[in-house]
């Protein structure tokens, strides 16, 4: 189970699938497809796809958070599948993760200090004192008043609360760090705030980062690598300015072009592409994409493509591609 | 010139009472919206983009909210002052509005046909009882439903977030409005999805000239679908150009700090963003000032103590511009 390509947190074949109703009728919604991704360590991989895709799914199956269907969990080298809640701690400890919405994420009941403070009293035998040192000097990093200790979330501004989100997920200071979403609820001006806050923090504790975001433009500048999913699977993986520069899979081709631009002379008269995502319910058989590809020949309908290297540092599932 | 424009606004000023006095959410807007062309109004959450909105179609909360000045005029007829029956017609007849989150703004133990055909009992009597099925798949098909005879029987849980918009315009539609406000319909949906709402939306447009009023925080929707711009800061309209000139040569502080903190598709990967300090004012806090000084690297003393009007700026050395580029700050031309 050795790795040797850098990678701390790694998917092999998972597959991870849900059961939804009971009895007759009983569903399977196929929400991991046969995933496999390594995230390297002190990089930020950028996960885009459309709602339902399973990059969240992804995300939370790498934080082991599920009981994989199928496949492998590998942390730092070593398989954490099958690992039982108690055997996981150490995982918890190194993987964090920032959510969309602080407010949903964070007990309005408790003051600022005791939800900084939660994470060490769990985790780590520190004393009080300690751990108080510890929450203001957090707070100092992402840029909050020593004030804020005593007050409640809802005294704050979203941006403000999303400081505070990501000031406990550094508590323990974690390896790797999962960001669904971070900027999506917050008004433009502070967005870019909480980025720059995100990048200077990962560059001061050396953190990797999982960054996922339907902002495709956002995933772009906050990432490294850049995968792209669809109904389940990963289509498409390369650094950041591949993927938007050029793109190879035609699903990818079809989400960048997507993009508006900021320039309105080039607003582009395309008819964008109109397909409904199929469900994950009832699969379709072949490439997932294929039911909306325009470049789809006879094998897309029978055969899966496997995720493939076409050059260095890119991958493509695609028959079209070689 | 002048019957081209469908709705104005004059000097709209809207409060809120509360239980500390009333509270003045919007000040002072003014703007118009011509036949076939779409406006955009730009802004953050509680900059009043959206309660401007609501006050054309007099739908502010009751009794809070009130416009307190200024006037709405809608082909010729002063909005405020119509009688409820009036009013009756306008809304989902000549104004229709889409929101965005369609979820909550279907009702959901109706099926997608029964909505809009209610739409059809409503404002389009000409259509006999029996013909109106066969309209509400035409008008199905105009939004571009994909297999339409078979969404006019689901519910609203039983479609996706892209065919829910679809059936909210297509609700819009089916009253043959002559403006259409359109309140962050995309925000909520993916972006191919969103290409294909914006596509949708300037077709439409195209075919039947009606004018769109489209509420949005995302300035690369702004440069996509929109033909004027009018950014809104604190309740206040702070600049007012055609889409060109807003993107090529923006003026006010704020209007260029929004471009920039957007990440480009051309941006260095990683780079620190430029980022706008600080964070909007509650209404209860607007300065007497200019709203934008605390926030603004150009502000001076001068700044802070008095409050600029919105006036006509023509950049140096340029032809004076068929359309007016209003701005806000005393700066102007400066920085």
């Amino acid at each position: 189970m050795k790795n040797d390509d850098g990678a701390i947190v790694e998917a092999r074949g998972l597959v991870q699938h849900f059961a939804q109703g009971r009895f007759a009728g009983r569903k399977v919604v196929h929400a991991l497809n046969g995933v496999d991704i390594a995230v390297r360590k002190g990089e930020t991989l950028g996960l885009v796809g459309e709602t339902g895709c399973g990059k969240s799914t992804l995300c939370r199956a790498l934080m082991r958070l599920y009981k994989p269907t199928a496949g492998q969990v590998v942390f730092e080298g070593r398989d954490i599948t099958k690992l039982r809640e108690r055997d996981l701690r150490f995982v918890r400890k190194s993987m964090q993760m920032i959510f969309q919405d602080p407010a949903d994420s964070m007990n309005p009941r408790l003051n600022v200090g005791y939800i900084l403070e939660e994470p060490l009293l769990i985790q780590t035998d520190l004393n009080p004192g300690r751990r108080r040192e510890r929450a203001m000097s957090l707070l100092a990093d992402v840029g909050l008043p020593e004030d804020s200790y005593f007050r409640y979330p809802h005294e704050f501004s979203g941006g403000q609360r999303q400081r505070i989100a990501i000031a406990r997920s550094l508590a323990l200071e974690p390896k790797v760090v999962v960001c669904d979403e971070p900027v999506s609820a917050l008004d433009v001006s502070v967005q870019s705030q909480v980025l720059n806050l995100l990048l200077e923090l990962q560059k001061e504790h050396s953190l990797t980062m999982i960054f996922v975001s339907h902002a495709l433009s956002v995933v772009r500048h906050m990432s490294d690598r850049v995968a792209v999913m669809y109904l389940g699977s990963i289509m498409e993986l390369a650094d950041s300015r591949t993927i938007y520069e050029g793109p190879r899979h035609p699903y990818t081709q079809a989400l960048i072009a997507a993009i508006p631009k900021t320039d309105p002379s080039r607003r582009a008269e395309r008819i964008p592409f109109t397909g409904e995502i199929p469900s994950p319910i009832d699969l379709p058989p072949g490439c997932p994409f294929h039911l909306n590809c325009t470049q789809k020949i006879e094998i897309c309908h029978r055969q899966k493509p496997s995720l493939r290297e076409i050059s260095p540092g890119h991958l493509c599932a695609c028959h079209l591609v070689d | 010139m002048e019957d081209r424009v469908l709705l104005r606004i004059e000097g709209v000023s809207v409060s809120f009472d509360t239980d500390k006095g009333p509270m003045e959410v919007v000040d002072n807007v003014s703007f118009a919206v011509e036949r076939g062309r779409t406006l955009a109004l730009v802004g953050e959450s509680g900059c009043g983009k959206s309660v401007t909105a609501a006050s054309i179609m007099r739908l502010l909360p009751q009794p809070y909210g009130k416009v307190t000045r200024g006037r709405i005029i809608f082909q010729g007829e002063d909005v405020l002052t119509l009688p409820p029956e009036k009013m009756y017609k306008l809304r989902g007849g000549s104004i229709a509005m889409i929101f965005q989150e369609p979820m909550t703004a279907l009702n959901p133990v109706h099926t997608a046909g029964a909505q809009i055909e209610e739409v059809l009992g409503l404002h389009r009597l000409e259509i006999a009882k029996k013909a109106r099925d066969p309209e509400v798949l035409e008008i199905l098909r105009q939004v571009e439903m994909p297999s339409p005879e078979q969404r006019i029987k689901n519910y609203p849980f039983q479609l996706s977030g892209g065919m829910r918009q679809r059936v909210m315009i297509a609700m819009a539609l089916a009253g043959r409005p002559g403006l259409l406000i359109a309140d962050e319909p995309t925000t909520a949906l993916d972006v191919t999805v969103q290409a294909q709402i914006l596509h949708l939306i300037r077709e439409l447009q195209r075919k039947n000239g009606m004018g769109v009023l489209y509420i949005t925080h995302d300035m690369g929707v702004v440069a996509e679908i929109s033909d004027e711009v009018v950014v809104m800061y604190a309740g206040q309209v702070v600049e007012v150009a055609s889409v060109g000139s807003i993107f090529a040569s923006p003026v006010h502080p704020y209007t260029r700090g929004l471009i920039r903190s957007m990440p480009q598709l051309d941006s260095r990967p990683k780079s620190v963003l430029p980022s706008i300090p600080g964070q909007v004012p509650s209404p209860r806090d607007y300065p007497k000032s200019c709203r934008f000084a605390n926030r603004c690297d150009y502000a001076d003393a001068h700044c802070v103590e008095n409050a600029p009007f919105l006036e006509d700026y023509a950049a140096p050395g340029v032809p004076s511009p068929a359309q007016p580029h209003l701005v806000r700050c005393f700066k102007a031309g400066t920085i």
